[in-house]
């Protein structure tokens, strides 16, 4: 019998040592919901660049500030969905609104600024943010549990 | 993640198994820099035991392509697996770095002109 959590909030410093912890999170919510491999692995790219954003720049150097993690399966706009929540209380900063790169003909024009972005929105279903002065930068990543006709992953 | 490296001829093949990730990255980094700072600059990157890449290792990757082509050479990919090529194709890396099968014609290919 699996012991797996349908959901799981953790909460603690934006340091690299904690992405294991958070990515796990993940993976088990996606295990108790019975998710595909192709979701579990999108899933977690997505929560890998969105939390690598954070960890990167949302504090200015010193002390690390708080990244909280929220997974759950719960639905997004009627359909079965998994949703990570992601919070800190960092500059305020809305990574949806971040241009997609531009497509490059060679290796050395390959533009890697906004590259985690762009993932990170290509591989889930929808995406939210918004900032309270109160409680922070606050982004919503879902990724649906079932397909509808003529939809891709 | 692991990364092995062998030697067919005159070119390098690292060949990496697991997760390419923002905590592992680095040491795909030393590796590829290990063989380039050496000469080895004809390089096949296999990833056939590659579960998952993040743009963390999509960097180490580009930093390996474009320091082997100003020295004469290249990263070659060989053996990407469905989920790893979406993020290559998503990435536009597709269309920037030669990929291949396999090994064997990875390897082959820089025997042509």
């Amino acid at each position: 019998m699996s012991t797996a959590r349908s959901s799981i909030a953790l909460g603690g410093p934006a340091t690299l040592d904690r992405l294991p912890l958070l990515l796990n999170a993940v993976a088990e919510v996606c295990e108790a919901a019975g998710a595909d491999a192709t979701l579990r692995h999108d899933l977690r790219l997505a929560v890998e660049e969105a939390c690598m954003n954070v960890m990167r720049h949302a504090y200015r150097s010193g002390a690390p500030g708080e990244l909280a993690l929220e997974v759950t399966r719960e639905p997004w706009q009627g359909r079965p969905a998994i949703r990570v929540t992601l919070r800190d209380r960092g500059l305020p900063f809305d990574p949806l609104a971040v241009a997609a790169p531009q497509p490059a003909e060679d290796a050395e024009h390959l533009p890697l600024g906004g590259l985690g972005v762009h993932l990170m929105r290509q591989v889930t279903d929808a995406q939210a943010y918004h900032y309270d002065v109160a409680t922070g930068n606050h982004l919503t990543l879902v990724k649906f549990l079932t397909r509808q006709h003529g939809e891709e992953k | 993640m692991n990364v092995t490296i062998s030697q067919q001829d005159a070119v390098t093949v690292v060949a990496i198994s697991g997760s390419v990730d923002s905590l592992s990255a680095d040491k795909l980094t030393e590796s590829f820099v290990g063989e380039l700072n050496a000469g080895r600059v004809k390089l096949v990157a296999d990833f056939a035991a590659v579960s998952y890449t993040s743009s963390a290792g999509l960097r180490s990757v580009l930093a390996a392509v474009k320091e082997s082509r100003r020295s004469g050479g290249d990263l070659r990919i060989a053996a990407v697996q469905p989920d790893v090529l979406r993020v290559l194709s998503l990435s536009g890396f597709t269309s920037i770095i030669k990929m291949y099968d396999g090994v064997a014609a990875a390897v082959s290919s820089y025997g042509q002109a």
